[in-house]
């Protein structure tokens, strides 16, 4: 786990100090919450290190690799496990505070909203449970397994399947209202602007839906499967596919807003935008920071810095 | 145009992972049961092949007394006997490659099983995303079985198996259906070389075992035993509790203590 400066790309610090002990492989992003980043690992523990100094706060030991990302709210910390749980920890301490069994692996990234938290399993199934108990409120079983994190938008739940198709569930009952047909499995998550929402497939496909019917709009063939989730950047959802070339798309027509970038290093994590700058990290151990935005002086994509990790 | 990778991956490695898919749900979604299916299906496949390669052997075990008579005749002269021995395949309508061929045969079987086995497991991300890239798009059943459940008695299929119980039964069941089909060489030289590799090939597979996925060593361990009651249908134990013999010793005794030879000499021709 490292941590760069993000205008510099120097490196601030990383955990464990010592370079030559290393955690498991690291397939989410962190998640910052209360001056601390957390971050869950193949070695199956999840991390909360200190966000200034990256000195170690506590550490949760799971029954298996953790590949999701955890959620973070002002008390609780959520995360999923490869051992089929769900775990809510304690923020301050990483204590246990409940945990919820599902059917398969949970490999996404839990949703929590002021009532409930939302998980999806490799079970086929998307849970919508009590933040305070962890007690099952409802449960919704797709056709094929849910890798991707869901999404909420307009009372209404978003999940990508490996089924082939992409769910929108009601929030509050666990009906389906409207199920999307693509060409292959779903992983990313859901990304939604107003009355829209985006997701990208494991077709090659980013699709932009209605998010009250879930009638297509447009669709894209950016050439490669996309695992990471879109990001909107100044009215464009920019995507990177597998094999590292990143998209910007018009969020109402699916137009290239730019010509695409290719990075040529494999992504499979999701960028992350913050002051216009595009954050991707690479498979191969490599962390760019793009220009997110063009300017009178510099096109959307232009490399800012790229650091070794 | 297909590169290799691309042609492997349409003519082995997708029709073997989406029939496995397909068999897992047929065998109650049991991973190991659906493997043993595979392999009994796989046999069945290559029948006509192992019967070949069954007769081939049955075939050099009868010649076995001509051919020592041929080392008595010529004595020392390697060539001459070589030539003579070759003589009397064709006469006799033997072909000794025919004894490998199967075993070549499978070897893209091995490779392509394994890679099934990983694939549809899919017990990394990498290995889900790489899944959705092979899943043959009309059939749905596939889409919506993955991942598969990878427990298998003591097993999980995706990995070595922790009690080291699979590699003894690859080894063993190897050693046994390569001892049953051996035949006994008055040449030394042949006969020590025969005899090491009697041992080299079944420590070999068993210590592939020892780090492969247990899917894999449960094909090779179920083939092993199909084999084995194939090969005891046509020659009997064959040279299983032969011990190695000393060239003089073992002149005109091609059928084993104990052994049930189905054999005459009459089966030495091609069928």
């Amino acid at each position: 786990m490292l941590a760069f400066d993000s205008l510099r790309g120097e490196r601030k610090w990383q955990y464990p100090p010592e370079s030559d002990n290393k955690l498991g492989a690291i397939y989410s992003s962190p998640t910052a919450g209360g001056g601390a980043v957390y971050v869950g690992s193949y070695d199956g523990k999840l991390y909360a290190l200190d966000a200034l100094t990256g000195a170690l706060r506590w550490q949760f030991t799971t029954g298996g690799p953790i590949v999701g990302s955890a959620a973070v709210t002002l008390d609780t910390v959520y995360v999923g496990s490869s051992d089929y749980k769900l775990y809510a920890l304690n923020l301050t301490d990483g204590s246990k505070r409940w945990e919820f069994p599902t059917g398969n692996k949970i490999w996404s990234t839990p949703l929590v909203t002021e009532d409930s938290v939302y998980v999806t399993s490799l079970d086929h199934h998307l849970y919508a449970l009590d933040p305070a108990t962890g007690k099952s409120k409802w449960e919704f079983e797709a056709q094929g397994a849910l890798p991707s994190s869901p999404a909420a938008a307009a009372g209404k739940i978003l999940v990508g399947s490996f089924d082939r198709s992409f769910y929108a569930v009601d929030a509050s009952t666990g009906v389906e209202a409207w199920q999307f047909n693509g060409e292959n499995g779903f992983w990313s998550r859901a990304l939604v602007m107003t009355d829209t929402v985006y997701f990208a497939g494991l077709d090659r496909n980013v699709y932009a839906a209605d998010l009250t019917t879930g009638r297509e709009r447009w669709r894209v063939n950016v050439g490669d499967v996309v695992r990471s989730d879109p990001v909107a950047v100044n009215g464009a959802i920019v995507v990177a596919t597998q094999n590292g070339t990143i998209h910007w798309l018009d969020s109402v027509s699916g137009n290239r807003v730019v010509d695409p970038v290719q990075l040529n290093h494999p992504v499979l994590s999701s960028p992350a935008v913050q002051n216009g700058t595009l954050f991707v990290a690479s498979q191969d151990k490599l962390l760019f920071a793009l220009d997110a935005v063009s300017t009178l002086d510099r096109r959307a994509g232009s490399q800012k810095w790229v650091a070794q990790t | 145009m297909l590169d290799i990778t691309a042609l492997w991956n349409l003519i082995i490695l997708q029709p073997m992972l989406n029939f496995l898919i397909l068999l897992y749900n047929v065998t109650f979604s049991n991973f190991g049961l659906a493997i043993i299916v595979f392999t009994l299906v796989i046999r069945l496949l290559m029948l006509p092949l192992t019967l070949k390669q069954l007769h081939a052997s049955r075939s050099m075990m009868t010649l076995q007394p001509k051919m020592q008579e041929l080392q008595k005749k010529h004595g020392k002269d390697k060539e001459k006997i070589s030539q003579e021995t070759m003589k009397l395949y064709k006469e006799h309508g033997v072909n000794p490659l025919g004894c490998a061929l199967p075993t070549l045969v499978q070897f893209p079987i091995w490779i392509g099983l394994y890679q099934s086995i990983i694939q549809a497991l899919a017990d990394t991300p990498e290995g889900l995303l790489s899944l959705s890239q092979h899943l043959y798009m009309p059939w749905d059943l596939v889409w919506t079985t993955v991942p598969l459940n990878n427990a298998f008695l003591w097993l999980d299929l995706a990995r070595p198996d922790p009690f080291m119980i699979l590699p003894v039964l690859v080894g063993g069941s190897m050693y046994v259906q390569q001892k049953m089909m051996t035949v006994q060489n008055m040449d030394p030289q042949q006969a020590q070389m025969n005899r090491m590799m009697q041992t080299m090939m079944p420590l070999m597979f068993a210590f592939m075992t020892i780090q492969f996925a247990s899917g894999l060593a449960l094909y090779w361990v179920v083939s092993n035993l199909i084999g084995i009651a194939m090969q005891y249908t046509v020659t009997g134990w064959g040279s299983l509790f032969t011990k190695a013999a000393a060239p003089a010793a073992a002149t005109s005794k091609p059928a084993p203590k104990g052994g049930k030879r189905k054999a005459d000499a009459k089966d030495g021709k091609k069928r």
